[in-house]
């Protein structure tokens, strides 16, 4: 049937299209879907979850470059600190030196570890040299094959560490209470779940009254993430019960209550489906995610259902309450859809792996909400029963409550107060998101809260040894032996004075010091003679020493490679916060450029601090970007949609008022900016947008039906309003449970902050953004007025043809 | 709006933020890039006393720490080089001379708030490990590797070379007046000079040696390949004398020799194996020797017995020990900061407060 739409924008035009065509054709536009559906659902049994340590690295860095690069000489920053610690005496008992040797052995049995990273006291490797009178050298394990027994060796074996370089303060603490074990592992896929056992086993093994067994380190990190993963399904089915059992209370119907959730679950599918075709992981640290993005689907699935019941209480007409549902949701919804998806994939500036693949397929998982719900769920209700009962609860203190914002946000003076309240909040917020730092903010870890096990035990590492968190300077030869030039190892000598100055720095591993510590031992033990040969040739002999009298091959490989070429030099670190990260960088770049060196080039930059350092470049750089990017998609999306810029300037002003709340609670909550708070910061920014939307094309078609601004603002908000107030406290109430169930500490705080985010989303849609109506009064609103009821017949007689034929 | 909206995401874009954070980083380190002495770490190797109020001690990176007033005050001073240091002589509060790597010579005469370099003789690139003054203040020997000696005659500022060029190095030496010294050091040797250095004769018959390196049977010895121990095996460090007929080699090992004929025979002792790498002698105290894991020796009546009070709290090695002439402040100094302090000829010795000493290199970056 031909329709005259030429009144109708082209964004209206278009949805009305898509709604007329697949009311007509029901149940193919069903069996269609239905197959989608299958699909996805056969390529979604095939994703796996599992945590990949590379996946985190922004590999387009030059530090994350650097790093590949030297990784495979000098190993990668995949490591675990043990540090077994004696609460009386200290760690020289037969029984205690027994538990450290069977700690090194053990963890060294763990799947995934790289044997020739392994290193403690008790390890093979970490030997002492003893000179005596008549030339005579010996050298020999730290600690003895046979543990001594006898006190006096002891006491003896006690003397002898305590005078070693390489183990005091680094495999030693420097009080005699501790003995670190370290052990690297392969950075491919990793079972970090494993992992965090096997250590599990240990601590039990080796733990009594008088001893303690710490364990950190990034492995660690990831193995209590995934422990704690375990109790997602717990947190899950709170969350579904919480949204479940309020739909019954809002809803009473079972349509009100199973629709929503069919949408989700198709939707789940859907984007699970698209994760087994991309053939990505699924990373149970960004989980919160797609939760986010799927009880996004639900939201939209209630709009739409409340709709539907609003028209047929009214009407008492399931196919013209389909026809209006449909007609009026799809822009709006549409717009919210598009502008949640494209908050997601604007992620994809990143250069970090795991982010980027977050934005591809979780932007589809937000885009099939078109599909799965905008379209399934009128197509469902369109061919389901009429339900019998047509009454619509309405919460009466809701509606009064909403009943009453109306008034104010229209009145004289209430217009103009909820602007101003709105100004100054923004500002204080604005100032307070100016303090806002990159990177973490605490010593240990944000994901897990400061009493969980891996903090207590990266600050009892940090306590009592050099640090956990390396920097890694790497140097590049242009010729083989460069590394062995007396000057070049001076130079060294005084990046470790200038390293060292950092109040968090606790230690260095390098070159001259080694050097050093061979040439004394090499001279009867005179510390006179720690000094750097003078000869080219008399460095390479006290390193060719230290190589040669190992009982493992590749020990030179912690300072340089076999042809004295490349090399490294590393710095460690009580903690990793980002201002630490910040100084240590600087640091190194200053001398670099004061220093520079004719055959050896020093280039940044490896281990913890070296990764984070290129983990908050990228997180300032990409949240910078994305932060701009949304804010103009959504512009351009709601600009276009209604052919106002009046209309895509308001929305975008919530928007950026919703961002400013967002670095409010980070900033008082002293959470730094990092790759964990990243995409859900970004992701925040957009959710909720749709509930501005669907209260603002209220408004417009009220306008049309009523052509009084204010009539139409309390319309929309007694209606939409509704929703929109009831969508976010289900939504809210379900994010909730997260912030008190959940142990991990990252899940906990975005909990909060995305419950923040969807308040001040709501609270802009009900008062903000009807005072600004109010205040304005945009002619936007007036354009396509007459139309309105237009539109809803021409759906309507397209529906009867449909049926007729 | 648009402008406002454009101008509030600028102030909240987190690139901003960061870039304040980098900001206050850089106004606290400042543009300078050199590394600074840090002399709560550093190793001390040599110790010089004036008197009770002023002593010096210096090592690794050119580290010169001033020690006032009874050892109260610590004063981190400007040496101009980032050199190992090993060797201190004070002649007075004013005057000190120190020897470092590769030929170094620092010397002061303003108790030094300045240290200047002096040129030593041409060619000259060993380690300066020991010095000692004659009774004339001005006459100054040092010694080092290769049989390094160098002679001063005007307090440091000019020197001459009286090496004995020989493959052995020489790790101490005491001059008793302006004439005679002596020095002594790798394979045993031990030299003695009449005329100033000029000349030197072998003085080092040693008896009382043990028959092997270790203390083991024949049997043991045979079946674990211990070599036997001969004078030239010894490795001897510092020296110090009561007087001319009496005085003391420490050596590797642990060994002490001793001669009461001014020299002509040494007796060897041992107070225990852990190598002792300085001796000296307070005025109306008895020897005191130092050594490696915190081992301080006192002699007694039954020979050399170790100090366990320091030995329970000190890990690290002790390479120097110094008194001022009238005894009442003795100096040692050893790895990683450590500095001891005697107020009572070497019977008792406790560790120089280690805050002093942070507070002394921080007080001179700022400055």
């Amino acid at each position: 049937m031909a329709v005259n739409v030429n009144k109708l924008p082209a964004a209206e035009r278009i949805t009305h299209g898509v709604a007329r065509f697949t009311l007509r054709h029901r149940w193919s536009s069903l069996a269609v879907l239905t197959i989608i559906t299958v699909f996805f659902a056969f390529h979604a049994v095939k994703v796996q979850m599992y945590s990949q340590f590379a996946d985190l690295l922004p590999q387009a860095h030059p530090y994350i470059k650097a790093y590949n690069h030297f990784r495979t000489t000098f190993g990668g920053a995949n490591i675990v600190s043990l540090s077994l610690r004696v609460k009386k005496g200290d760690i020289f008992t037969t029984d205690t030196l027994k538990k450290i040797r069977y700690v090194t052995e053990k963890v060294d049995q763990i799947d995934g570890v790289n044997h020739y990273q392994v290193a403690s006291l008790a390890h093979v490797k970490i030997r002492r040299l003893e000179a005596r009178s008549g030339g005579l050298i010996k050298s020999v394990p730290v600690l003895p094959e046979q543990v001594p027994t006898d006190p006096k060796e002891l006491k003896e074996l006690k003397k002898a560490m305590y005078n070693n370089d390489i183990v005091y303060g680094k495999y030693l603490s420097t009080d005699g209470k501790a003995a670190l074990v370290l052990a690297g592992f392969n950075e491919e896929r990793l079972d970090y779940g494993n992992i965090q056992h096997q250590i599990m086993l240990i601590r039990q093994h080796v733990e009594d009254n008088n001893t303690v067994l710490y364990a950190a380190g990034e492995p660690m990190l990831k193995g209590w993430v995934w422990f704690y993963t375990g109790e997602l399904a717990e947190i899950f089915a709170v969350t579904f019960i919480f949204i479940f059992g309020t739909l019954i209370i809002y809803f009473r119907r079972l349509y009100g209550v199973l629709l929503p959730f069919v949408g989700a679950v198709a939707q789940a599918i859907w984007g699970l489906g698209f994760l087994g075709i991309l053939g990505y992981n699924l990373d149970p640290l960004v989980l919160v995610i797609p939760l986010l993005v799927s009880a996004r689907a639900a939201s939209h699935g209630v709009q739409m259902v409340e709709r539907y019941f609003e028209e047929l209480e009214a009407t008492g007409d399931k196919h013209h309450a389909v026809a209006i549902a449909m007609g009026e949701l799809l822009l709006p919804g549409g717009i919210g859809v598009l502008a949640d998806a494209a908050g997601i994939l604007v992620l994809g500036v990143a250069t970090i792996p795991l982010v980027r693949k977050l934005a591809f397929f979780a932007s589809f998982w937000g885009f099939s909400n078109i599909f799965t719900i905008l379209l399934l769920i009128p197509l469902l209700l369109d061919v389901l029963p009429t339900p019998t009962k047509t009454t619509h609860y309405v919460p009466q203190w809701m509606h009064d409550l909403l009943a009453w914002v109306g008034e104010f946000c229209t009145s004289r003076h209430g217009r103009w107060a909820v602007f101003a309240i709105a100004a100054v909040v923004v500002a204080a917020g604005a100032y307070e998101a100016s303090s806002v730092q990159i990177g973490e903010t605490e010593a240990g870890s944000p994901l897990l809260f400061q009493n969980s096990d891996f903090n207590i035990s990266a600050r009892a590492i940090n306590r009592d040894f050099a640090g956990s968190n390396q920097l890694v300077i790497y140097m590049q030869g242009s010729k083989d032996n460069a590394l062995k030039d007396p000057a070049v190892l001076a130079v060294l000598d005084n990046l470790r004075h200038y390293m060292m100055e950092q109040k968090q720095a606790g230690g260095t591993r390098d070159l001259p010091t080694l050097v050093r510590s061979v040439n004394r031992l090499y001279h009867y033990d005179d510390p006179v003679w720690a000094v750097i040969p003078r000869t080219e040739a008399g460095v390479g002999n006290m390193t060719f020493m230290y190589e040669a009298n190992a009982p493992v091959p590749g020990v030179i490989l912690e300072y340089m490679d076999y042809r004295a070429r490349d090399g490294q030099f590393v710095v460690f670190y009580k903690d990793a916060k980002g201002t630490t990260i910040d100084e240590a960088i600087m640091r190194a770049k200053l001398f670099m450029a004061a220093h520079p060196l004719k055959d050896v080039k020093f280039i940044l930059a490896g281990g913890t601090i070296g990764t984070t350092a290129a983990l908050n470049d990228e997180v300032a750089y990409s949240d910078r970007v994305s932060t701009v990017l949304i804010v103009l998609v959504v512009f351009v999306l709601v600009t276009f949609s209604y052919m106002s810029f009046v209309a895509g300037g308001m929305v975008m002003i919530t928007l950026i008022a919703a961002g400013i709340v967002s670095f409010l609670y980070i900033g008082l909550k002293g959470i730094g900016m990092n790759i964990n708070t990243l995409p859900v910061t970004a992701v925040g920014m957009g959710i909720g947008v749709d509930y501005i939307l669907y209260v603002v094309d209220r408004i417009k078609r009220e306008y049309g039906r009523l052509h009084d601004h204010d009539l139409a603002i309390k319309r929309a908000i007694a209606t939409s309003g509704m929703a929109v107030t009831f969508t976010a406290t289900t939504l809210v109430g379900g994010v909730i449970p997260w912030v008190w169930m959940s142990d991990l500490r990252f899940s906990a705080e975005m909990a909060m902050l995305l419950a923040l985010l969807m308040i001040t989303h709501w609270l802009s849609a009900i008062t903000l953004v009807p005072s600004i109506f109010a205040i304005i009064r945009p002619k936007f609103v007036e354009r396509g007025a007459e139309a309105s009821d237009e539109d809803v017949e021409m759906i309507e007689k397209d529906v009867e043809a449909a049926e007729m034929s | 709006m648009l402008c406002a909206a454009v101008a509030t995401l600028c102030v909240t874009s987190v690139g901003c933020e960061g870039e304040a954070q980098k900001r206050a980083i850089e106004q606290r380190i400042g543009s300078s890039a050199e590394g600074r002495s840090l002399p709560e770490h550093e190793d001390y190797y040599g110790s010089g006393v004036a008197d009770k109020d002023h002593a010096w001690v210096a090592g690794t990176y050119g580290t010169i720490l001033s020690i006032t007033d009874n050892a109260t005050k610590v004063e981190l001073q400007k040496s101009g080089t980032h050199y190992s240091l090993f060797s201190v002589s004070c002649a007075d509060a004013n005057d000190c001379v120190i020897g470092g790597e590769r030929g170094l010579i620092l010397r002061t005469t303003d108790g030094g708030k300045h240290w200047e370099k002096a040129d030593g003789p041409k060619g000259l690139s060993e380690n300066l490990l020991s010095i000692s003054r004659g009774k004339d203040p001005n006459k100054i020997w040092a010694v080092g590797p290769e049989a390094t000696v160098i002679h001063s005659v005007d307090g440091g500022k000019t020197w001459e070379d009286q090496s004995l060029h020989k493959d052995e190095a020489l790790n101490g030496v005491v001059f008793l007046d302006d004439q005679n010294g002596w020095v002594q050091g790798e394979f045993g040797v031990i030299k003695h000079t009449t005329d100033g250095g000029k000349t030197w004769v072998e003085s080092d018959k040693v008896v009382g040696l043990p028959k092997y390196v270790e203390d083991v049977t024949d049997a043991e010895a045979y079946h674990r390949g211990i070599p036997e121990l001969s004078e030239q095996d010894l490795y001897l460090f510092g020296s110090a004398w009561s007087n001319p007929q009496n005085g003391y080699i420490v050596a590797a090992g642990g060994y002490v020799l001793e001669t009461n004929d001014g020299g002509a025979t040494w007796q060897a002792k041992r107070g225990g194996s852990n190598s002792l790498f300085a001796v000296a002698v307070p005025p109306g105290h008895p020897p005191v020797a130092a050594g490696l894991l915190g081992t301080v020796m006192h002699e007694g009546s039954g020979g050399w017995s170790l100090d366990e009070s320091v030995a329970s709290r000190v890990y690290t090695w002790l390479r120097s020990a110094a008194f001022s002439p009238d005894g009442s402040l003795g100096i040692m100094t050893g790895g990683d900061g450590a500095v001891l302090v005697s107020h009572d000829g070497g019977a008792t010795w406790n560790a120089l407060n280690k805050n002093l000493i942070t507070a002394a290199g921080i007080t001179a970056a700022k400055s």
